[in-house]
C-alpha cells in the first residue's frame, strides 16, 4: 500500500526563503511522515518561511498537528514562520479544540500568506 | 427503516497505521446507519483514528509478532458506543490530558489525541493497566431534534 493513495504533498518555492507546501488528502499517522519529510527538506534548503496549504486536506489528526507544530518550532528557531492557508471548517475546529488556532497564523489564500511574509521581510 | 439498536460490529485490525483509514471508514459507515449528522460522523471518525493512534503509540507498536487492535461498535438507542482495545503495555491516561486541562502545553507535539477524543465524544473512559493493554470506551450520543421530541 503506497502513501500516495492517501496524501499528496506538493512543494513550490516562491523566493529564496519562502516555499509553499500543499497537502491534499488525508493526514494521519501513516501519511504524516511524507509531509514532515517534505517540510524538513525545505528547511534544510533554507526555506524558513513556509506556507502550508490545507485547502485540499480532507482529514487531519493529532499526528499531523504534531508535524505542523514541530515544523513551526523549527522554523521559528531560524526566525522564520509557518502560515496555514484555507483550513476547512472541520480542521479549524480541531485547531480550536487544541488551542493551536492561537499558535498558527491562518490566511485565506496562498497569495495572502506570501504577501504577509514579504511585508514582514520589508519591515525587519 | 428497521432500527439497528442492539447490533454489535467488531473489527480486528493489524496494529499498523495503514489500516487506520479502514477503521475510520468502517466506523463511519456504521454511524451512517444511525441518525447522526455529518459533523457528528466526522467527530466519530477523528476519535476512532485517535484511539487507534494511541494504541500504537502507547505499547502496541508495529513489528514482528504484531498484535491486533480491536474496534467494537455497539449500536444503542442512546447512541453509538465504540471501544478500541489493544494488548500493549498501557500508559497513564491522566498525564497528557491533565497538561491540556491546565493549559500548560499549548505548543506541544504530543498528547493532542486524548484531548481531541475527550472533546469530540461523550462519556470517554480510558482503562489502562500496565502490561495488560489499554481500552478506550467512548460514546457519541444521538441528539434528538427539537421537532421530533415535541
Amino acid at each position: 500500500m503506497g502513501n500516495a493513495i492517501n496524501l499528496e504533498v506538493c512543494k513550490k518555492c516562491v523566493d529564496a526563503h519562502t516555499a509553499i507546501v500543499t497537502l491534499s488528502g488525508e493526514m494521519d499517522m501513516y501519511t504524516s511522515p511524507q509531509a514532515k519529510e517534505a517540510m524538513l527538506e525545505l528547511l534544510a534548503q533554507g526555506y524558513y518561511h513556509l506556507v502550508v496549504n490545507l485547502q485540499g486536506t480532507e482529514y487531519l489528526d493529532s499526528t499531523a498537528l504534531g508535524v505542523l507544530v514541530g515544523t513551526l518550532k523549527r522554523v521559528r528557531e531560524q526566525v522564520g514562520d509557518l502560515r496555514l492557508v484555507a483550513p476547512t471548517p472541520r480542521i479549524r475546529r480541531l485547531l480550536e479544540i487544541t488551542r493551536l488556532i492561537n499558535v498558527f497564523s491562518i490566511d485565506a489564500t496562498e497569495q495572502e500568506a506570501t504577501d504577509k511574509f514579504q511585508q514582514e521581510g520589508n519591515e525587519s | 427503516m428497521e432500527t439497528s439498536s442492539g447490533c454489535h460490529v467488531e473489527l480486528h485490525l493489524p496494529n499498523r497505521p495503514e489500516f487506520f483509514a479502514v477503521a475510520r471508514l468502517a466506523v463511519s459507515a456504521v454511524a451512517c446507519r444511525m441518525s447522526y449528522d455529518i459533523d457528528a460522523i466526522e467527530d466519530i471518525k477523528v476519535a476512532v483514528g485517535e484511539a487507534c493512534t494511541n494504541a500504537i503509540e502507547h505499547g502496541c507498536p508495529p513489528g514482528p509478532g504484531a498484535q491486533e487492535i480491536i474496534v467494537c461498535c455497539d449500536l444503542t438507542d442512546e447512541g453509538l458506543e465504540i471501544t478500541v482495545k489493544d494488548p500493549g503495555e498501557g500508559f497513564d491516561p491522566s498525564t497528557a490530558a491533565r497538561q491540556h486541562r491546565h493549559g500548560t502545553a499549548v505548543l506541544t507535539e504530543r498528547g493532542l489525541g486524548m484531548l481531541l477524543i475527550e472533546s469530540l465524544m461523550d462519556n470517554v473512559h480510558f482503562d489502562s493497566i500496565p502490561g495488560s493493554g489499554t481500552q478506550v470506551r467512548m460514546m457519541k450520543r444521538l441528539r434528538v431534534l427539537e421537532n421530533e421530541s415535541a
